[in-house]
């Protein structure tokens, strides 16, 4: 093992990870912001120091995801291919978790409005959430592509050329389309509404969030790399299998 | 050097529509019945709004029988011998060229038809023309690439409906908005940030399926 020693200490981020997630957790629940409370008829808000560092820890695992597999185009090295995979695999985690989290404080914050009145519906058709969940079903056509192709490297080929158009998604999708195509209600689009009070964090708020945050991303690189150490493993069970059966 | 390499490759194309007339006049045909049934099913008079949407999910039916098919519908060896000839980059920008134009022909007919079956107060015409103009090119963008990915897979018609369906929504939801403000004959400029996300999404799709393109074509 050539960085035996960066082994060594890579406890110290799954730590850290846990830590920062189980400080935000605490202090998320517990920092006392009476005037939100009221503004969101309860403690809904507190979702910002989750929801939010969700699509963060997604973001950041599917852009790394998208670096490999552009390792993977110009070097055609399988590796970077099944480290592409393994961080996809958590994004999209993180993904259907920024989901979840967003259709459950999208119920009890926003009413869907229609013909014959107001609804408290499961999916509250905000272009933001929309352009979301297009960018999850993105994805899942990863997904859908490798399960599809047999032989390996023509696999990889091909994931890594949807990865690198779904990277490039992200942004249009997330940030520019909840502005142009439909004013969205969340920060940052036009017609915030009750969440305008979440655009801007005071100090107290940010000193939760970000730590949140980073602690979501480090989950993220540890979900990675337990994959690809359960990948590995994998690989040196087939050939034991491989090299014990002729005998 | 390459505009000649593109550009003898985008007459192939046309040439190989002339010649197998059939996918052509299919897919007229298509639009055709489509448009009709359509028009059958409202009893000849659709709400401008509802018009604009019926146009463009239409639209989206077309591009998707049109396009997706770019990368499928070639005998493989033919191509393969062609495609040995002609760098990945020529290739790509040759059946992305074809597509827009076909996607764009196709616009106007369709319009033209809809116009003709269901008639409409359409409001600012130039203005509807133009969304035509800029989504019909966005749906063939967006589908050649995907065509493309499909067409290295295994369970090709699967994999189009689903890959093609999550990219070109985005193309589709800004259509609509942006039709029903020409149909509601409001001036150009209030849709000038629609447009402008239109013309942004062509460039970003293209530059990526023109990067990555020779990487799907190298297996």
């Amino acid at each position: 093992m050539k960085n035996a020693r960066a082994q060594k200490y890579r406890w110290i981020y799954k730590v850290l990870a846990l830590a920062l997630i189980a400080f935000a957790i605490v202090a998320g629940f517990a920092i006392d912001r009476q005037q939100l409370t009221k503004d969101f008829g309860g403690e809904s808000w507190r979702n910002i120091f989750f929801h939010v560092p969700m699509w963060y820890a997604m973001m950041v695992m599917f852009f790394y995801s998208c670096w490999q597999s552009m390792q993977f185009l110009n070097k055609g090295n399988l590796k970077s291919d099944g480290k592409a995979v393994n961080a996809a695999h958590a994004g999209i985690l993180f993904g259907l978790l920024g989901l979840s989290t967003g259709i459950l404080w999208a119920r009890v914050t926003w009413v869907r409005e229609i013909e014959s009145g107001e609804l408290q519906a499961w999916w509250a058709g905000d272009p933001k959430q929309n352009a979301a969940l297009i960018l999850v079903l993105i994805y899942l056509g990863y997904f859908l592509v490798r399960s599809s192709i047999a032989e390996p490297v023509r696999k990889a080929k091909v994931s890594a050329v949807l990865n690198v158009f779904g990277a490039a998604m992200i942004v249009p999708l997330l940030y520019i389309v909840p502005r142009v195509a439909a004013f969205s209600s969340h920060p940052g689009s036009g017609e915030e509404g009750i969440l305008a009070a979440l655009k801007s964090l005071d100090a107290g708020q940010r000193m939760i969030f970000y730590p949140s945050a980073a602690g979501f991303i480090l989950l993220g690189i540890w979900l990675t790399e337990l994959r690809s150490r359960i990948a590995e493993a994998g690989e040196k069970i087939n050939d034991a299998l491989a090299n014990s059966t002729p005998s | 050097m390459r505009t000649k390499e593109i550009l003898s490759l985008l007459y192939r194309e046309f040439l190989l529509e002339w010649k197998q007339k059939y996918a052509f006049n299919g897919l007229l045909l298509y639009v055709v019945s489509m448009v009709f049934v359509l028009s059958l099913a409202f009893g000849g008079s659709i709400p401008p709004k509802t018009w604009n949407i019926i146009f463009w999910i239409t639209m989206l039916f077309v591009a998707i029988n049109a396009v997706a098919k770019s990368f499928m519908s070639e005998n493989r060896g033919i191509t393969l011998y062609l495609y040995s000839l002609a760098s990945p980059f020529s290739i790509i920008v040759a059946k992305w060229i074809y597509n827009c134009l076909l996607m764009l022909a196709f616009g106007f007919i369709t319009y033209i038809l809809f116009l003709f079956f269901s008639p409409v107060e359409t409001g600012n015409a130039g203005h509807y023309l133009l969304v035509v103009g800029l989504a019909c090119p966005g749906f063939a963008t967006a589908l050649t690439l995907v065509s493309a990915i499909a067409a290295s897979a295994e369970n090709k018609a699967t994999l189009l409906a689903i890959l093609s369906f999550p990219l070109t929504i985005p193309l589709l939801l800004t259509a609509i908005s942006a039709g029903r403000k020409a149909i509601e004959n409001q001036p150009v400029s209030d849709s000038a940030s629609l447009i402008l996300f239109l013309l942004l999404f062509i460039v970003i799709i293209a530059t990526v399926s023109f990067i990555l393109f020779p990487f799907l074509w190298r297996e």
